[in-house]
């Protein structure tokens, strides 16, 4: 687990300094399930309208059998609006591989409130988050989540 | 950034016929009669039964000629009281079996618990899910107070015996018989018997589990697994348990 974290953590440091937008987050509760870090980088923007990707970690401890979930939350968000007030979307995929080898994935999604002041390191998100399944049944389970994010690439 | 929208559509796209991919038998009978050694019970392709649990080295399972509900035979479940985390287990199951949503399983089978220290949570039989994360969520049957409860490893209520309910004999043969019409939302019911008389009677009941965020995935509305014996120990004592006479169906 601390390896990963580490990894995770070396992997965000690296970041290049340049004109998209980079974040690290956290996400209480939201699409990593209890709670999640995540980098966020935008590679696309034009006008109004942006597109982030999003890598993220999370974990769930199931049982001393079952051992541990580890959550990867891979989303792509979308953002549109103007100044400091936007409306924020995003769909990805959570690839979670538990600590006894057991694989498997669910489609968390999103859909909430962007606050991102325009003279600001930060952004505030607070989203209805959904988590559906549909691998061997179909199901959505309702969530929702708030996010922090920390501008990295500062002005 | 390409790989990952590959990787995304792909996923996106993936699905499969549950009840084509997981399905399975309905119904299974065991006296345990043509057995000379317990290893004989576990064949391949689940046949028979597909394996046993036996979480301490001092826990065991064996055929046994002395106490049997009929015929000759009967199985033996000895579990110690846990002495770590956990539980100790001792039991006989069988997995790769199908009980959808909407269907009635029936679950008939006689037990005998040996001797009369006290007993608290001691699950005698299990019908769970295999879900690709989680814990094999599912309902089961513990003595608690010496008396039967209906237990769920998923977000839901235990369920008591009606009014003050009856004790479970102990040093002879009893007969438990389970009935629960399946179902993820409270369209479900679960009926449990104890000699014929009727102990526990839920309706309106979530008695499938479901997907819990990222704890448990790959729910499929369905049950797979059914499991006898010291299916969990949880006290301070040790226990004796025999089991005979199981039958499982699927009501018409």
């Amino acid at each position: 687990m601390k390896a990963i974290l580490l990894l995770f953590l070396a992997t965000i440091s690296s970041v290049s300094y340049g004109q998209n937008e980079k974040f690290l987050s956290f996400e209480l509760a939201g699409s990593g399930g209890i709670a999640s870090i995540n980098y966020e980088s935008e590679f696309f923007r034009k006008e109004k309208i942006g597109l982030t990707y999003r890598l993220g970690f999370s974990f769930a401890p199931i049982d001393k059998n079952n051992g541990t979930a580890l959550v990867f939350p891979l989303m792509i968000h979308g953002t549109c609006g103007k100044g400091s007030h936007k409306l924020d979307a995003g769909i990805g995929l959570a690839l979670t591989v538990t600590t006894r080898a057991a694989f498997y994935a669910k489609t968390p999604m999103s859909l909430g409130y962007r606050f991102q002041p325009t003279d600001k390191n930060y952004y505030l998100r607070v989203a209805y988050t959904p988590i559906m399944g549909y691998f061997v049944d179909f199901n959505v389970q309702h969530w929702g989540g708030f996010t922090f994010g920390y501008k990295l690439n500062r002005k | 950034m390409k790989l990952l929208i590959v990787i995304l559509a792909a996923t996106l796209l993936a699905g499969c016929n549950k009840k084509k991919f997981f399905d399975g038998p309905n119904t299974f009978s065991e006296d345990f009669e043509s057995y000379s050694v317990i290893d004989d019970i576990v064949v391949e392709d689940d046949l028979l039964w597909s394996f046993f649990q036996q979480s301490y080295d001092e826990n065991t399972i064996t055929i046994d000629t002395n106490i049997y509900h009929s015929g000759g035979q009967s199985v033996r479940s000895y579990a110690i009281a846990p002495t770590g985390d956990g539980t100790s287990k001792a039991s006989i199951n069988k997995q790769h079996m199908a009980f959808w949503s909407g269907e009635t399983v029936q679950v008939d089978f006689w037990v005998y618990l040996e001797g009369n220290d006290p007993m608290d949570w001691l699950f005698i039989f299990d019908i769970e899910e295999q879900t690709a994360v989680g814990a094999g969520p599912g309902m089961r049957l513990a003595i608690v107070e010496n008396k039967i409860l209906l237990e769920h490893k998923y977000l839901n209520p235990n369920v008591l015996q009606l009014g003050e309910g009856i004790e479970f004999p102990r040093d002879q043969w009893v007969n438990i018989r389970f009935e629960s019409k399946l179902s993820q939302k409270k369209k479900g019911w679960v009926k449990v018997w104890q000699d014929g008389t009727l102990i526990i009677d839920q309706d309106k009941w979530k008695t499938l589990p479901k997907d819990i965020l990222y704890f448990q995935q790959g729910t499929k509305e369905m049950y797979s697994q059914i499991e006898f014996g010291a299916t969990a120990n949880s006290d301070d004592n040790d226990v004796v348990i025999y089991v005979d006479d199981i039958d499982v169906s699927i009501a018409d």
